[in-house]
């Protein structure tokens, strides 16, 4: 009984530390909008790629030789590929900036990214469904990280309680946003 | 399963293939790199921090073979503007390249005292004395970076550092 | 006239100017002036003359330092008492280098000071000579006129605006001036159209002056040339701020880090246009202006025409003395004036205006209090800034947040400390601010002309050895020939 308990306990600390580590976290790592550019235009590649890489994957390896125990596998490891690439493709453009610690990690422990793979293989149903998906998910996010690295600089001055500086403002503030954007749902019908 | 292992050993491959890809910037973004770097720099020129002047000390903040906290004529302002900008820890500027000045100062020539050898004329990093052999020699104080590196040449010692005048 | 466009933000305020719209009445010259030899913008001047000499009203007493200097003139005749500090107005009460003079009561006029013909001179000739005659901006700003001619001038096709709009409440020694004096200002008008070569030139006056209005328009009757018109600007605070009122009249705004004269407009104000006037017509050169005396802490605010460097505590006793105990004292209007210790302080170039005030004058400020996001203050901007975000990277001290937000561009003009609910002393805080804004702004500059000029001895060094290698190459080759 008291293993289970420690396992349930060190699970929501887990859970909670999780997201403070900026490296893990590409909300908390965009402090300053020049570089937040910078991580929203790789992350937006990394989508705009991974989307149709997954679904070709998927159609093309994995479902004509049952091999779906290993989708998990596979996607992360194209994800972390792509997102090797992406970087590499920011490096070699005129305007990038010195690299923030731990871009690898930042950009292939993004959940969008690997959320986007993993939504091809229920809601694409062909190759241009899933690069319009890709594409669609690759705008929202970099125009999202973009919005909340702007209500970030407004507040990087506002007199908030110790206690809820850096992390719980950020995420109260990632919350907010997200139940904005759910007020689009319905919108279209699917 | 075995189809299962050559899969992923075959994608595992290609990862590492990416892996090996280049990590430094092109010429173009490191130049605008050095740029970026050198613009924060006070441009004082005056070798403290071992390099050359602010360009070689910018090429080497690019290429990371200089530490951040080398300038004490930049102090901590400039300490944090390249932190902030090579998303490098904050620290204090190492006294061993230098006190961080308090005032800004300018060089001054006691021009009784100075026997125009035209020396400190040479060291000046940004022609801010004017003069010639035999001739008085004088600081141009609007131009003077405070760098100090005419102080060591004079064979007079007719130079000291004084307090900048409020600009207007 | 139409105007080009509204005025941006802004107030409407309450303008307490009736109380003092009687006739200017004529101060009498006091026992002794004290004249601040840095009671304009730039370099202070330099004294030319020592305790003891006698001089004659109007004889110049100190000249320019610099080309934005100006002269200062003696408005009386006597004796120099003294060249020491004294407390001055535009420092708060803090002492000021000044020439102190003893008045002989004689009124003595300066023989070399004479009327010249304006039409006649060259124009380049007549902006040195209205620098000559001291005269500087008598808005407030104190510049001097003929640096601002001087520089405008190499610009063609200037327009002229003259701004007699008078946007501040309690102020009104400009409405004054142009009821009583319109002639003045419009021999100023063509004097200064003169000296830029301006085609063009607009008098703007504000809506709810309409005596002023209809005493400029017909001393305009009676004039031949006809190139001055007049036009109304609506009564909000600030519209009678330099760059405000320009892009009211002429749609353009002037660019931030750039002067009215780079989109060829020239502003000047309806005092200095007539003091010039005077200069030039009777020879006097300023040492004179109208100031508004007013407040509920005087008998009888009233308009006074005074020398330059008469005590305060001597104008007010003339004018009836304190009728109140007074909470304040105040030299210029109640947005942008500033708070004197004590009376005394003399008249300076820049008074335009004195308030005596009660505590029934003013509200109370309260204590402040966070700041609640409102956005009032961005409403009621009139340089179209963001205070409130300025507010808060003040706080922070993060200065390229400031300076991208425009800080230099504010005008202290006090719209938004006006209307924030939480009482913050926004005005205080930006005039706070912008000295460590403008030392970062002087040292990048400064520091860019380091890095120019080092890299052009680089350059110069690099090329010197260059060449010594050719010749050194040049003699071994010509020693290996000749072997």
């Amino acid at each position: 009984m008291s293993a289970l308990l420690l396992i349930l306990l060190s699970a929501v600390l887990v859970c909670y530390y999780a997201p403070t580590i900026p490296a893990l976290n590409p909300f908390l790592a965009a402090d300053h909008f020049d570089s937040a550019v910078g991580i929203a235009v790789a992350s937006a590649l990394t989508l705009i790629v991974v989307s149709p890489l997954s679904y070709l994957i998927e159609h093309a390896l994995l479902a004509p030789r049952g091999l779906e125990q290993l989708r998990t596998l596979v996607f992360i490891i194209a994800v972390m590929a792509v997102a090797q690439l992406a970087g590499v493709a920011m490096r070699l453009s005129k305007r990038w900036m010195p690299v923030p610690t731990a871009f690898l990690l930042l950009m292939t422990s993004n959940s969008a990214v690997l959320g986007v793979a993993f939504l091809d293989t229920t809601r694409a149903r062909t190759f241009s469904d899933s690069l319009l998906l890709g594409l669609g998910t690759g705008l929202a996010f970099a125009l999202l990280l973009l919005m909340f690295t702007a209500l970030q600089q407004r507040l990087r001055y506002a007199n908030i309680p110790v206690m809820f500086r850096d992390t719980p403002a950020a995420l109260v503030t990632v919350g907010l946003m997200a139940l904005a954007c759910m007020g689009f749902t319905g919108l279209i019908r699917e | 399963m075995i189809l299962a292992l050559l899969v992923t050993a075959a994608l595992t491959a290609l990862l590492a293939a990416t892996l090996l890809l280049p990590a430094q910037l092109s010429a173009a973004g490191e130049a605008r790199l050095i740029e970026r770097i050198d613009a924060l720099l006070p441009q004082t020129q005056c070798g403290r921090c071992t390099f050359a002047g602010c360009k070689p000390y910018a090429t080497a903040l690019a290429r990371g073979e200089a530490d951040i906290n080398q300038c004490p004529p930049g102090g901590p302002s400039t300490m944090i503007a390249l932190a902030a900008l090579l998303k490098r820890d904050a620290r204090p500027v190492d006294p061993k390249f230098g006190v961080v000045p308090e005032v800004a100062t300018v060089a001054w020539i006691d021009e009784p005292a100075c026997i125009g050898c035209a020396k400190c004329i040479q060291v000046c990093p940004v022609d801010a004395i004017v003069g010639a052999s035999k001739f008085m020699h004088t600081v141009i104080a609007a131009q003077c970076t405070g760098c100090e590196l005419c102080i060591p040449p004079c064979p007079v010692d007719c130079i000291e550092m004084r307090p900048a005048a409020a600009r207007a | 006239m139409l105007l080009h466009s509204h005025v941006r933000g802004g107030l409407q305020l309450v303008g307490h100017k009736r109380r003092s719209a009687a006739s200017v009445r004529i101060a009498a010259a006091p026992a002794e002036v004290i004249l601040a030899l840095d009671q304009h913008t730039g370099l202070p001047a330099i004294a030319l003359v020592k305790p003891g000499d006698a001089v004659a009203m109007g004889q110049p007493i100190a000249q320019p330092q610099s080309d934005i200097s100006a002269w200062v003139h003696s408005p009386i005749s006597g004796r120099v008492v003294a060249i020491e500090p004294r407390p001055a107005a535009h420092h708060r009460g803090e002492l000021a280098p000044s020439i102190v003079i003893a008045n002989d009561g004689e009124d003595r006029r300066h023989p070399a000071n004479a009327p010249v013909d304006f039409a006649s001179m060259d124009p380049l000739e007549l902006c040195e000579h209205i620098a000559r005659g001291g005269i500087v901006g008598l808005g407030g700003a104190t510049f001097p006129t003929a640096a601002k001619l001087l520089q405008a001038r190499a610009c063609a096709h200037i327009h002229l605006i003259l701004n007699g709009v008078e946007c501040e409440p309690w102020i009104s020694c400009d409405d004054l001036l142009m009821r009583e004096r319109a002639h003045d200002v419009i021999l100023g008008a063509h004097i200064l159209c003169r000296s830029l070569g301006a085609a063009k030139c607009t008098i703007a006056i504000e809506s709810d002056m309409p005596e002023a209005r209809s005493a400029v328009r017909a001393a305009l009757a009676s004039d031949t040339a006809s190139n001055i018109e007049v036009a109304s600007v609506p009564s909000i605070y600030p519209a009678g701020g330099e760059r405000q009122l320009i892009t009211t009249l002429t749609g353009q705004e002037v660019p931030a880090d750039g002067l009215p004269s780079d989109i060829g407009v020239v502003c000047q104000n309806v005092g200095t246009a007539a003091a010039i006037a005077r200069w030039i017509r009777d020879g006097e050169p300023l040492i004179r202006r109208i100031v508004t005396l007013t407040g509920s802490g005087v008998r009888e605010p009233v308009n006074v025409e005074v020398r330059i460097g008469t005590p305060l505590a001597q104008l007010i006793e003339d004018a009836g003395g304190y009728q109140q105990p007074i909470a304040e004292l105040i030299m210029g209007g109640s947005m942008m004036g500033k708070t004197l210790p004590h009376d005394g302080v003399p008249v300076t170039k820049g008074t335009n205006c004195v308030i005596a005030a009660t505590a029934a004058d003013f509200h109370e400020r309260g204590t402040e209090m966070p700041c609640i996001r409102c956005g009032n203050c961005a409403e009621a901007c009139p340089a179209s800034l963001l205070p409130q975000q300025l507010h808060w990277y003040a706080l922070g001290k993060d200065l390229d947040a400031l300076e991208s937000h425009g800080l230099l561009d504010c005008i202290e003009c006090g719209c938004c400390d006006y209307v924030c609910p939480s009482q913050i002393p926004l005005t205080q805080r930006f005039r706070d601010a912008k000295p460590a804004l403008l030392e970062t702004v002087d040292s990048r500059t400064r520091a860019n002309d380091a890095r120019l000029r080092f890299e052009s001895r680089e350059q110069r060094l690099t090329r010197l050895e260059a060449e010594r290698r050719a010749k050194l190459d040049e003699k071994r080759k010509a020693f290996k020939d000749a072997r």
